[in-house]
Formats: structure tokens, sequence, C-alpha cells
């Protein structure tokens, strides 16, 4: 292996462990022979390990309060509450699972209906029939009242005529 | 190492839901789990605490607002790294004041005593000093691979999907940015 691809491979793919397993070991047989590229080598780790060995700080606290208070005060945030708060109601009350139960309940209760209502009314006529009779015989009577009224106005219009004359 | 690949956490996808569904608790505790993250990618490339801590607030006002297009079961983490190195590399861009603070920086960074690197390095302090020395003399694409791979530990394919690049120009970068860094540092 030549220096040059030698020290490209240094500086990516061998540094960072992604050079394949022949390349690998050719660069390692070059890096036993070359002191340059060793000295290059030794220089990319040792920058990557300071890179490496530095901490993640945490912001100060007033970061997250002035996050807090640009989230809450961005207008439409609290109409999009609602609606996030509405929709995710509706995927917890109306998931998949609880879905296929309100659809197996429903089917229950049409299936019900359709074949328990038609029986019911079919064994019910015998009882509704006096009911009937009861109500038809009223009507006829008051019609016959109010005919028995109308005659009683004319025979009076009659008695009212022999009167005058 | 970090793996991108790792889902969400069944607790954490728990949290998840919450925050996407409005609960601002939920979403502090995903702000208190990945704010040092950001910060240090944040740090890291514009070199500045005050652009820091407007970064942060920027990526975390950002991933409140799209949480909502959040997709569950893929990483929360990548996500973030996401909107951390893009928000990073806009205020980056909108500054335009990154030569004016690369150079003096670059220019009075002490290089000079190699031998004494190692012993440097065992301080905190001396640590992030050399850390910014060295990610000063980078520009701001070489700068996120190299925080990326470097501090992060993502893989070059995680860098690809990251920055929504080609994972060869993940490695050029990563060859150039180094290829600089050795540049600037004398050999002892």
């Amino acid at each position: 292996m030549k220096c040059q691809l030698a020290k490209e491979l240094l500086l990516s793919d061998y540094i960072d462990s992604e050079l394949d397993q022949k390349r690998y070991v050719e660069l390692q047989k070059h890096l036993k022979s070359c002191s340059e590229c060793w000295e290059v080598f030794e220089a990319v780790r040792r920058t990557e390990d300071i890179l490496r060995t530095s901490t993640d700080p945490v912001p100060p606290e007033h970061v997250w309060l002035l996050i807090k208070e640009r989230i809450v005060s961005r207008p439409g945030y609290v109409l999009e509450k609602i609606t996030d708060r509405l929709s995710w109601l509706w995927d917890e009350f109306f998931s998949a699972p609880r879905r296929l139960a309100y659809g197996a309940t429903l089917a229950t209760v049409v299936i019900f209906c359709g074949i328990a209502l038609p029986l019911t009314m079919h064994f019910l006529p015998e009882k509704t029939a006096p009911v009937y009779e009861e109500k038809n015989q009223a009507s006829s009577a008051v019609e016959s009242a109010d005919s028995l009224l109308w005659l009683d106005e004319e025979f009076l219009e009659i008695v009212e005529d022999h009167a005058s004359l | 190492m970090n793996c991108l690949n790792e889902p969400v956490s069944p607790g954490e996808e728990d949290i998840v839901r919450q925050a996407m569904a409005g609960d601002i608790d939920a979403f502090e505790m995903i702000y208190r789990k990945y704010s040092g993250m950001v910060y240090g990618i944040a740090l890291r490339m514009t070199n500045s605490v005050e652009d820091s801590e407007e970064i942060v607030q920027d990526v975390f006002v950002s991933a409140h607002r799209s949480l909502k297009n959040f997709r569950e079961g893929s990483s929360l983490k990548t996500w973030l790294y996401r909107i951390s190195v893009n928000t990073s590399l806009n205020a980056l861009r909108r500054t335009r004041s990154i030569r004016g603070r690369e150079l003096p920086m670059a220019e009075g960074a002490d290089f000079e005593d190699r031998r004494n690197l190692q012993a440097e390095a065992e301080e905190s302090e001396a640590i992030e000093k050399k850390v910014k020395d060295l990610l000063a003399l980078l520009n701001p694409d070489q700068r996120a691979c190299l925080v990326l791979r470097a501090k992060e530990g993502l893989s070059y394919d995680e860098i690809a999907r990251v920055l929504n690049v080609n994972i060869n120009t993940v490695r050029t970068r990563l060859k150039r940015a180094r290829a600089m860094i050795q540049k600037h540092v004398p050999a002892s």
C-alpha cells in the first residue's frame, strides 16, 4: 500500500472502523513498516480522543423557562392544545381494538332488533284487538251523539217557525 | 456509542405520546433528557454560549411544533440530531460571522507543545479549549460531520441520514476535516 492511500484511509475509514477486512489488514501491515504514516495515525487518534472525552454541558435553567414561554405564548397554542387533546381522546377511545368491540356490540343490537322485535309483534295482536274494538265503539258513540245534537238543532228551528206563524 | 436505529424505549414512548397530546410536563421530560446533547452539538458547532442557548431554544420550540409529525416507533434521538445540526448550520449561515470568530481562535490556539497535550487533556477545561480550537479550524459542514462522528459516535450511514447527504460526502468531509486539523497541529 502506498503512503498517499494509507493516509487517506487513516483520516477516514480506518479511524472510524469503517474499513473492510482486506484493506484493514493491508493498512496494518503498512503502518508497521512506515513511521511517517504511523505518526499521522497517532496524531489523528490523539485529536479524536480529545473530541471524544469532552463532556456534554447542561444548558442553564433559564433556557427551559424561555422555551416554555415561547411554546405557551405561541398564537393558536390553546386551540392547538384542545384539538390535540381531542385527537388523543379519539385515538384512546376509538383505537382499533375498541372500534372492533364497538362494532361487535352494534351488530349484536341490530341482529337482536331484527329478529326479536318481529317475533314479539307476531305474538302481540290477540291482546291488542279488544283495545281497538273499544276504541271503535267509543268513536261511533261520539258520532251518534253529534247527529242527535244536529237533530235537536233542526227540531228547535221547526218549533220556532211554528211559533212565529 | 450511539445507535440511531435503537427504537424509542417503552417508557419514553409513553412520554412522547403524552407530549404529542400537548402535555407540557411530558415535553419537559424530553427536554431534560436531550438538552445536554443538543447544547453540546450547538456549542461545538457555533463556539458561542449565547448562540448555543438560542439554538437549544429554537430546536425544542421547533420540535414541540412538529412533534405531531414525529412517527411513533422511530428514533427520537435521530430526529433531534437532525433538528440540532440543521438549526446550528442555519444559525451559522445566518450570522455570517463564522470566519470572524474562527480565525482569532485558530491563530491563538497553542498547538506547539504537543508533548504536553496528554497532560492537559486530563483537565476537562483544557479539553474543552482544545476541542474549540480544533473545531474552529473547520467549516460548518465538516464540523457537523466530525462532531457527529467523533463526539456522538454515529456511523457514516447514520451521519448521512441525519445530514441528508450521500455517504461518500460524509467520508470526504471527515477526511478533509482531519487533514485540516493535522495541517494546523505540528508533528512532534
